[in-house]
């Protein structure tokens, strides 16, 4: 149950945010983290992933509501990562989510 | 189709909205830059659309017999990983402290950082409780 949420951080939050955050210059502090185009960049290529899911029959399914999650997950996500500068938080945030959104599909069917 | 074409289709049938989705956004943003950053800029963000991609090849990649039994897309993930050491590997200009791989936290982080993990941990619950559908599109959220 890990593997998702150790790749996901590791791509996203740790090479797309840190390659975007060399492009493009931190501009904000929120709450003593910096901010910039790579954080909300990132938030938002995260978000757009999630819009489409794909099954074990590689059918691809569209659903905005499947991307709400993600796209708040992910702002809050790149905010923890760059207040703490390391992706260990997001990871553990990450996973301990997707567990209860699990264990949630089994009690809310 | 040959089954090797159809997957480089799905492959951009999957990318191709999402990129188009994003562009606008990487528009607006480097638009904000500084003339003499844009070279830059372009290069970056181009590995980070390639890396979309990429992303999306991993996932659709047709299973392996050893994980097509598995719920998890572990096949997808493990060879993300596989990509982005690869690709560190031969990219020098992103360093470890620059992708955050470190287990060491910023001096006085440790305290806001467990609150908002904490936070964060509920956010899916929330929003998945009740807006989700069905419990198939639930578990194909964490599947993917």
């Amino acid at each position: 149950m890990t593997m998702p949420g150790i790749a996901e951080e590791v791509v996203f939050r740790g090479l797309f945010q840190g390659l975007l955050n060399q492009a493009f210059p931190k501009r904000w502090t929120i709450a003593k983290a910096q901010l910039g185009w790579g954080f909300i960049l990132t938030a938002i290529i995260f978000g757009a992933v999630h819009l489409f899911s794909v099954d074990r029959q590689n059918s691809i399914h569209f659903s905005i509501s499947n991307a709400m999650a993600p796209l708040v997950g992910a702002f809050v996500l790149g905010w923890i990562r760059e207040r703490s500068s390391s992706l260990l938080p997001c990871v553990v945030a990450h996973n301990l989510g997707n567990t209860l959104v699990v264990i949630g599909s089994y009690l809310w069917p | 189709m040959e089954p090797f074409v159809a997957y480089l289709y799905r492959v951009f049938l999957y990318s191709f909205p999402i990129i188009s989705i994003i562009l606008p956004f990487f528009l607006i943003a480097f638009w904000q830059t500084q003339t003499a950053q844009r070279l830059m800029v372009v290069q970056k963000t181009s590995i980070v659309l390639i890396f979309i991609v990429v992303n999306e090849a991993s996932l659709l990649a047709p299973r392996l017999q050893l994980f097509s039994t598995l719920h998890w897309n572990w096949q997808g993930k493990i060879i993300d990983v596989i990509w982005v050491i690869t690709f560190l590997h031969f990219y020098r200009r992103l360093s470890a402290s620059e992708m955050a791989l470190t287990h060491k936290l910023k001096p006085d982080s440790l305290r806001p950082v467990v609150i908002v993990t904490l936070v964060a941990t509920f956010i899916p619950i929330v929003f998945f409780v009740f807006g989700v559908e069905t419990q198939q599109i639930l578990r194909l959220y964490c599947f993917k």
